[in-house]
């Protein structure tokens, strides 16, 4: 059992998402940094079924009552087991009444905490995924007990062969695909997009909003089909980027879709933070 | 809407877009539901989910795809799709309630006028509506039918807040709210049955073509069927009339 000393600023039980419901207008939800999360189970030896715990610039405080180990991927937080500091991506073996201890993110955003049991939540269409109102808590509070079952799986902590490269967590750049409505744009905006970088205004899982000095006519269209990923520009020039637990479709032109690469490049990212596009298409050039 | 010409095709990362016209009869409605319904059977394998909106399916794929390789995979299963207009949609009874409480948007937008207001509620009880699809909130139904003579623009500043079971009506589409949530469109009434069940498997019965039709319910019944949710009393409008 986890009991939870201080819940940090926004810290969710995560999994692989809420797969196949987006016909009933259900986003998918899940760890928004999917290479995080991938990592840590490949790096603890267990099930990817395993939910994680996703914590948000300031982590939780937890106190462990059972013997486990773990695994911290993602953004590094300042971290501490029993005030003895601890690194990202190396197996931790915790003793019953260990305290973990994840404060201020130095390099990133979201972190995932992964232990090598699973972790029991209600499940709601398949998935663990806090996502209110489907979920009946949004995110982690003081005192809310995490309870697990245990894996009988050996871990072989011995096994240091899979590779990690944390580098995408420095980085500013986003590559994009032209999306359906990239054409609304004007030539000018079309050439300068790729040119400036944008200031990230605010963000959550459901998605970041970045300013841009681009005003554009109303375009009258249908509502059409988003994923996480998806840039939608509004008439003010406020860029939209889906997140996982964004509305499966909107109404604002679809310019841009981020690569899967570049998404875990994005919500590594926080306010305040300068990103810029970079394009996998080839567009028209011209001289500058 | 049924030649190779009518269809467009564009990638959105790993999810196919496949567009055509809209077009807002049953007929097209029954179309895009037939062939979503082949190409899932298809591509089953390789799909996580599809949707529909009012002009696209959405394939949601597993994988990274080449759509060249599988437009004309697509483009095969529109050709040999045997459409007859053979299967029957449901028509579904939901109550409203649309006492002055409920329905201050359209009062606003009618600047009080009771006359016209009391008009405007008779028609829209009148009407069959459609289910084109879900999206914006989990449960939120996209419903079509409304003419465009009733239409009313969605607001020019969102409400903070628009209770659950709103019935509202942004432009000429009519929406219900699943929960309370902010929202832009006119409320006109409150329909007090929850559409989705999430708990359940499949959490709702209610599927792209079907038609709505309100009927209207006094405060007194509104709060009697609320206290009998509460409880999780039987009640009659707990189950929504299906109807040929």
């Amino acid at each position: 059992m986890i009991e939870v000393i201080d819940a940090g600023f926004y810290t969710s039980i995560q999994d692989h998402g809420r797969v196949g419901y987006r016909h009933l207008g259900v986003p998918v939800s899940g760890a928004m940094d999917q290479k995080a999360f991938d990592l840590a189970h490949q790096l603890l030896g267990v099930t990817s079924d395993f939910s994680c715990i996703e914590c948000t610039l300031i982590g939780p405080i937890l106190r462990f009552h059972e013997p486990c180990t773990l695994v911290l991927t993602g953004a590094h937080m300042q971290a501490w087991v029993n005030e003895n500091p601890i690194q990202n991506n190396t197996s931790i073996t915790l003793k019953a009444g260990d305290v973990l201890k994840l404060r201020r993110a130095t390099k990133g955003l979201r972190t995932y905490i992964k232990i090598n049991h699973a972790i029991i939540s209600p499940v709601v269409l398949g998935s663990t995924s806090f996502y209110k109102p489907l979920t009946p808590k949004a995110v982690l509070k003081k005192g809310n007990p995490i309870f697990w079952i245990k894996s009988k799986k050996v871990i072989n902590i011995s096994n240091s062969r899979i590779r990690w490269d944390d580098s995408y967590l420095l980085s500013n750049d986003l590559a994009v695909e032209k999306g359906p409505e990239f054409d609304v744009l004007s030539e000018h905006i079309q050439q300068e997009i790729f040119r400036k970088g944008f200031v990230i205004s605010s963000q959550n899982r459901m998605g970041y909003r970045v300013t841009s000095p681009f005003s554009m006519d109303s375009v009258s269209m249908l509502s059409g089909a988003v994923r996480p990923g998806t840039v939608q520009i509004t008439p003010s020039g406020t860029l939209l980027i889906a997140g996982v637990d964004g509305q499966v479709s909107g109404g604002y032109p679809r310019i841009f879709q981020l690569t899967e690469k570049a998404l875990n490049v994005l919500v590594q990212k926080k306010e305040g933070d300068t990103i810029r596009f970079t394009s996998l298409d080839k567009l028209p050039q011209k001289e500058p | 809407m049924c030649t190779k010409q009518d269809f467009n095709f564009t990638a959105l990362g790993r999810t196919l877009i496949l567009g055509f016209s809209h077009q807002q009869d049953e007929r097209s409605l029954d179309f895009i539901r037939v062939l979503r319904t082949a190409i899932n059977k298809q591509f089953h394998q390789q799909l996580e989910d599809s949707t529909t909106t009012f002009n696209s399916i959405n394939l949601f794929f597993k994988e990274a795809f080449q759509l060249e390789q599988i437009k004309p995979e697509l483009l095969n299963i529109i050709a040999a799709l045997d459409f007859k207009n053979t299967n029957p949609t449901t028509l579904w009874k939901l109550p409203i309630c649309v006492a002055e409480d409920y329905n201050t948007d359209v009062q606003e937008f009618f600047i009080g006028d009771q006359k016209k207001v009391n008009a405007y509620i008779d028609r829209f009880l009148s009407l069959e509506f459609h289910l084109v699809f879900y999206g914006f909130l989990p449960g939120f139904p996209y419903l079509g039918g409304l003419p465009t003579a009733m239409a009313i623009p969605r607001k020019a500043t969102p409400s903070r807040l628009t209770l659950r079971g709103s019935v509202a009506i942004g432009g000429d589409q009519v929406g219900i709210y699943p929960q309370d949530s902010p929202g832009g469109w006119n409320v006109v009434g409150n329909c007090p049955i929850p559409l989705m069940d999430f708990t359940k498997t499949p959490p709702n019965p209610i599927e792209p073509a079907d038609r709505i039709q309100f009927f209207e319910i006094s405060t007194a019944e509104y709060a009697e069927f609320v206290t009998a949710l509460e409880k999780n009393t039987d009640h009659p409008y707990l189950k929504p009339f299906a109807h040929d």
